[in-house]
């Protein structure tokens, strides 16, 4: 018999699940990301899954619009991206801000760690101004490096649950197995 | 002016000493000294942060004659003063090369390299073949009576020393160095301190020594720093008490060095004043001011009323700080040719 303490402990920590998933934001594609031709700086050449901006140097820009996204409780960002040739090794900010075009989550990322094929990392949140951030729908992207021009394909922004929540789920995750061996047991 | 840390005899803020009566030298009308601090972010190790830098501070000429004094001829690339009693040649060393700026009349405000390859006389100084791109000295306003200043002007080895005196990152190659970027004659070009040589080195074909290679005042810096650790740079010397000129490009690039020891705002900068500056209601169609703060590039664009930085939702960015000893990049379309002159009015008042 599972006590019922039990049962709405992990019941309540299993209802957290839905909003602690990782949530794709934009894959930068036609479908999904809008380019706003009035700030962005490089070239953009846009397929249906994908985003190539070409002749990207210090201070340039790609902003654009996606779905309106709540991304409360989703506080790491992950940025999946590509780097043609060689390397740059430069610091980058993304912008995501909310619908009002006037809050906005800042975060810087580094280059380094893309290549050729695209990979995953997460960026370094910075500051925040304004908010609640319910209703996120644009990105903004600025390189700040030295150096020759050079291409970059955005693939995939994500919004994943930081590290705190993630550990939470697990053990949400791991009361409700407990709970379901006990009842098979029982 | 030395880059150096602060000391106690240079312990007073300059905003400080802008604000206060001379120091105890106060029965003598003196310029205000003090320092500017800047601070160099800490690059990743592998990915470097940018910082802007410029010299904001002037040192005091240590040579023979009058490092003040009276304009008595000019031609189209030297100046000359017939009270001068210039030791010869002193003034055109590379090591410790000098600037001559113009302290009165219509060109008041301009700085000139002096050069270090034609020796100058007791009585006349030649101008660096750089600085006379944007326009021969005949064209620049200059008259006869015009007041003049003699300064010193750092090189790459007096401002920031060698690896073992400051905290710079040298390399064998620009790839693992820290760099410096600055505008030269229209180029960008970079320089590093080389471990292999041990000298600071310009990142070209054949790797020229560039030890010499002076810091001109109005011009800017970036120091991308790849050490990843941050870095104080402190600016020591007296303060400016004229007005400043500055050569800008109609079309192109310019790394305008913010080199007044306080800051300004991008609302106050004057920029927008400048002769044939585009403004334009969409970012687009104008020309650029880029501010780099933290390792962060931001760009902005001037409406014709407002300065506005070039992000979804264009913000108003009159109050956008543009910190002392720092570097604005001006980017100019258009294709003219030429140069036109920046006009800053002194922003500070002398005691």
């Amino acid at each position: 018999m599972i006590p019922i303490r039990s049962f709405l402990a992990a019941a309540s920590l299993l209802s957290l699940l839905p909003s602690v998933q990782a949530a794709v934001l934009t894959d930068f594609g036609g479908f999904t990301f809008e380019v706003e031709a009035s700030i962005t700086s490089v070239g953009v050449i846009q397929d249906a899954s994908s985003l190539l901006a070409t002749g990207v140097t210090n201070g340039d820009i790609l902003a654009g619009y996606f779905s309106t996204f709540d991304i409360s409780g989703l506080g790491d960002i992950r940025l999946t991206a590509s780097i043609a040739g060689a390397n740059p090794n430069f610091l980058f900010q993304v912008y995501l801000l909310g619908e009002d075009l006037a809050s906005y989550m800042l975060f810087e990322g580094e280059s380094t760690f893309f290549g050729p094929t695209a990979s995953t990392i997460g960026l370094t949140y910075i500051e925040t101004v304004g908010g609640p951030f319910t209703n996120v729908a644009a990105f903004q992207f600025v390189a700040s490096g030295t150096g020759d021009p050079f291409e970059m394909t955005f693939s995939k922004l994500e919004a994943v649950p930081e590290p705190s929540v993630m550990i939470l789920s697990s053990i949400a995750l791991g009361g409700v197995a407990l709970l379901a061996r006990r009842r098979k047991r029982g | 002016m030395k880059l150096r840390l602060p000391t106690p005899l240079l312990a007073l803020a300059l905003t400080g000493a802008l604000a206060l009566p001379p120091l105890a030298l106060a029965q003598t009308p003196t310029v205000p000294v003090g320092y500017v601090s800047v601070t160099i972010g800490a690059g990743t190790g592998a990915a470097r942060r940018i910082s802007p830098l410029s010299l904001p501070l002037y040192g005091s000429a240590n040579a023979e004659g009058q490092m003040v004094g009276q304009i008595t001829g000019f031609t189209s690339n030297t100046l000359s003063n017939a009270d001068a009693a210039w030791a010869p040649g002193q003034l055109a060393q590379a090591a410790t090369p000098y600037l001559i700026k113009l302290t009165s009349g219509a060109a008041a405000g301009r700085t000139f390299l002096i050069s270090t390859t034609a020796a100058n006389t007791s009585t006349t100084v030649t101008i660096d073949a750089a600085d006379l791109v944007p326009g021969a000295l005949t064209a620049v306003g200059i008259a006869l009576g015009d007041q003049y200043e003699i300064l010193p002007c750092d090189t790459f080895l007096s401002f920031f020393g060698t690896p073992e005196e400051s905290a710079i990152l040298g390399g064998a190659s620009a790839a693992t160095a820290d760099t410096v970027t600055m505008v030269t004659n229209e180029a960008t070009e970079t320089f590093f301190y080389s471990t292999t040589l041990n000298r600071w080195t310009k990142s070209f074909i054949g790797s020229p020594d560039a030890s010499n290679t002076p810091l001109r005042p109005d011009s800017g810096l970036y120091y991308n720093r790849l050490a990843n650790t941050s870095l104080s740079l402190v600016v020591a010397g007296q303060v400016s008490t004229t007005n400043r000129q500055t050569p800008v490009r109609n079309t192109g690039v310019t790394q305008l060095a913010q080199n007044w020891p306080v800051s300004l705002t991008l609302g106050n900068s004057g920029i927008q004043a400048l002769p044939s500056w585009g403004s334009a209601l969409a970012a687009t169609s104008a020309d650029k001011v880029k501010l780099t703060v933290n390792g962060a590039t931001s760009t902005y664009w001037f409406d014709g009323t407002n300065w506005r930085k070039q992000m979804l939702g264009s913000p108003i960015s009159n109050a956008v700080i543009l910190p002392a000893g720092s570097t604005v990049t001006l980017e100019k379309s258009g294709g003219a040719s030429g140069y036109n002159t920046l006009t800053q009015p002194l922003p500070y008042t002398l005691p």
